[in-house]
């Protein structure tokens, strides 16, 4: 099939969705030459030459020397003479020639282009193969007096400078990340990143959804946004979602208390701590809602093997490796210097895949009946707000007391309940002509419900 | 305005208490039965301006509406409350009751729209809309207008409209804007391009297309391993294969359009 050919019968499959050349085919519409284009588009006092560097189908990359001024090819509102290369795009299938961003202005003097000629004539030797590898480069100078041989030797002042919105400098000087991964300095995220999105796609889950970037050499989160994969850079986490269908975790922390109940195999991934049974076990349930009513929320922990995550939660991605300060295993408190053995080491640290299998899909019987054999909580017999309020910290858990922190003395009093918020956390309401106000998000009780 | 019987607790008590059951929960309720059941002295004014001012559900569902927002379950209690200017505990249990029964909150709405979320495409705004539309066959919608509340569910899902997200899928890839030959990248003597999806970061995602063979292979597999891309094949059934590959992620009004977990560019929501 042609190229024509096979492009219309793609866009068949789009009703309603017209394609962008479907406009007016037979109306003839009026033509000018590509250099007529070209001397419109480009603001120049004059050309001095025109170079094809590049064709792609029907695209063409020119590269035009220009005389121009700098407010010209720049923010700065100078009038200066500069000469200025540029690469324009021709583009004849869509019939477009545009000026692109890619650009170099010199100062329109002369000895300047000479000078780089010289270094142009270089360049082209190096392409070419003319000269050996490891030759120093040419070093020349369009500037009396200026040695540039003496300036790479000047020795200067450097601060802390970023790679990827990750400070490059701190993470080089903390230990316990294994130096030649380049992930961890700007880059993405390990590669173990392929075999999670495998598993979430087979699984009907969209990876996009579920990957979170976490800060570099810890577990904690950046933002806790889900992000797609080319978004990661470093450490990542699977988020499980407070969804209806979708991911759970059983964080076994003492896999001695774990019950013996018959969970399918399933997609595993082990701490850096402690040995492989230790370990997160990631499974799917299709009405995590149910499971969630019968909690009360969308994580328990306090159970004797660990903790339930039904969503709200995330799950430290395989390949993620702790640094010293990212390092909570006995004595050792994260964000401070010194881990464990394990994370203080350059090899060592890591989350890893300790179970390959697609994520199996459980039903919330299941996770009752693992409930129901282990210690240390009890299922509510009913359901109970399906909304809760959202926990900032796996180790918090809301207090009356917290509750009436949120209390404030200089608010406005609800009508319901008499507790004093401020005018976001009220609703306004009229009734019978009368403006009334409640607790936005319901009164909270004296047994902290609302 | 002289007063009326509203203006007097003690005679609203007493004549609601005598005639009045907790279960008259509607306007209508109330002045029937006080019709029914009252002597003389209850006039029609008298039964309107008593049903006008006790807690019913159409005084509740007035200050729902006037709030501008779908009620919360949790919030159900306190709208009747601030209600009830009279205090009628008893009133107040089967008012909630018919209201809970009665009108949607946010989380029947959420609930119903979550459980039209697919597992295998993204979440349109028609999945969304299908959501609403079955809690207003059941309860009445009130607070907002049911397209905004569409709208708004919408946006925080990041569920774009259907047709948006299948326009921008096709123009992603249907042209996309790299074509690479083989003798682009110096593997090959083919000029035929091959087209490359990218990711936003400028980083080949998925190669398909291209014509001839290099080393007894497709020369569109051999660009995509030389870009490090996946290579999806050529001719219709790979067109196919990427569309139906193209998903969502991320909340708002824009969001990211992805391809195996890349972003590859964006959709509106509205």
């Amino acid at each position: 099939m042609s190229p024509d050919a096979k492009r219309e019968d793609f866009w068949e499959q789009f009703d309603g969705v017209s394609a962008p050349d479907d406009q007016e085919p037979d109306r003839e519409l009026p033509t000018e030459s590509v250099r007529d284009l070209l001397e419109d588009e480009l603001v120049a006092d004059r050309i001095h030459g025109i170079t094809a560097s590049r064709r792609r189908g029907d695209t063409i990359y020119l590269v035009v020397s220009r005389s121009t001024t700098l407010d010209v090819v720049s923010d700065l509102d100078i009038e200066m003479p500069v000469v200025d290369l540029r690469t324009v795009v021709v583009d004849l299938e869509d019939d477009n020639l545009s000026v692109s961003d890619n650009g170099l202005w010199i100062p329109a003097e002369a000895e300047i282009p000479e000078t780089l000629m010289k270094t142009l004539a270089r360049t082209m030797s190096d392409l070419k193969g003319s000269t050996d590898d490891d030759a120093p480069p040419l070093l020349n100078s369009a500037v009396d007096g200026l040695d540039v041989e003496l300036l790479l030797d000047r020795e200067i002042a450097v601060s802390e400078h970023e790679v990827g919105g990750q400070a490059v400098d701190k993470m080089r000087r903390h230990t316990g990340i294994d130096p030649s991964r380049p992930w961890g300095y700007g880059a993405g995220p390990p590669p173990e990143i392929d075999r999670v999105v495998e598993r979430l796609e087979e699984a009907g889950l969209n990876p996009a959804e579920h990957t979170t970037r976490l800060v570099w050499g810890k577990k904690e989160p950046m933002d806790r946004r889900p992000r797609p994969i080319n978004e990661l850079k470093g450490n990542y986490g699977i988020e499980l979602l407070p969804r209806n269908k979708g991911l759970i975790a059983l964080d076994v922390d003492y896999p001695e208390h774990f019950p013996e109940t018959e969970l399918p195999e399933t997609f595993e991934v082990s701490s850096p701590h402690g040995d492989d049974s230790q370990r997160h076990i990631i499974l799917r349930c299709d009405r995590k809602h149910e499971i969630a009513d019968r909690l009360g929320a969308w994580a328990i922990q306090g159970v004797e093997w660990g903790d339930l995550w039904i969503g709200d939660r995330y799950v430290v991605g395989p390949g993620s490796q702790l640094s010293e300060y990212g390092c909570d295993n006995g004595e050792h408190t994260r964000g401070e210097p010194g881990g464990c053995a394990e994370c203080e080491s350059e090899t060592g640290g890591y989350y890893r895949i300790v179970s390959d299998a697609p994520i199996a899909t459980v039903e919330p019987e299941d996770i009752f009946a693992l409930i129901d054999e282990s210690t240390g909580y009890e299922l509510r017999d009913r359901p109970v707000d399906p909304d809760p309020p959202e926990l900032d910290d796996v180790e918090e858990e809301i207090s009356i007391e917290s509750l009436k922190e949120h209390e404030d003395p200089d608010g406005i009093e609800c009508d319901s309940c008499g507790d004093r918020r401020s005018e976001d956390d009220l609703k306004t309401i009229e009734v019978a002509g009368s403006t009334r106000r409640i607790c936005r998000g319901g009164c909270i009780d004296d047994e902290g419900s609302s | 305005m002289s007063a009326t019987v509203a203006d007097y607790p003690e005679a609203v008590d007493r004549i609601t208490e005598a005639h009045v059951r907790p279960e008259h929960t509607t306007r209508a309720d109330v002045i029937a039965a006080l019709r029914r059941d009252s002597g003389p002295q209850i006039t029609p004014e008298v039964a309107a301006d008593l049903a006008d001012n006790i807690l019913t559900e159409e005084r509740v569902i007035e200050a729902i509406d006037s709030s501008g927002e779908v009620p919360t379950e949790s919030e159900i209690r306190a709208f009747v409350d601030v209600s009830d200017d009279y205090d009628m505990d008893d009133r107040q249990g089967s008012v909630e009751e018919a209201i809970r029964e009665r009108v949607a909150t946010a989380e029947d709405i959420d609930r119903a729209v979550e459980s039209r979320r697919p597992t295998d495409r993204p979440m349109f705004r028609e999945d969304v809309e299908s959501g609403v539309s079955e809690v207003a066959s059941s309860k009445e919608i009130r607070g907002a207008d049911p397209d905004d509340v569409v709208s708004e569910e919408a946006v925080e899902r990041g569920a774009p409209r259907e047709t948006d997200f299948r326009g921008a899928a096709a123009r992603t890839a249907g042209s996309p804007d790299d074509v690479v030959s083989p003798a682009d990248l110096g593997i090959g003597s083919q000029t035929t391009g091959v087209s490359v999806i990218r990711d936003t970061s400028g980083n080949p995602v998925v190669a398909f297309g291209g014509a001839g063979q290099i080393d007894g292979r497709p020369a569109g597999e051999a660009v995509a391993e030389e870009l490090g891309a996946e290579y999806a094949g050529s001719g219709t059934e790979a067109i196919e294969s990427i569309s139906n590959d193209f998903r969502t992620s991320g909340t708002g009004e824009s969001v990211n359009l992805t391809f195996r977990g890349r972003a590859v560019g964006e959709v509106d929501v509205r």
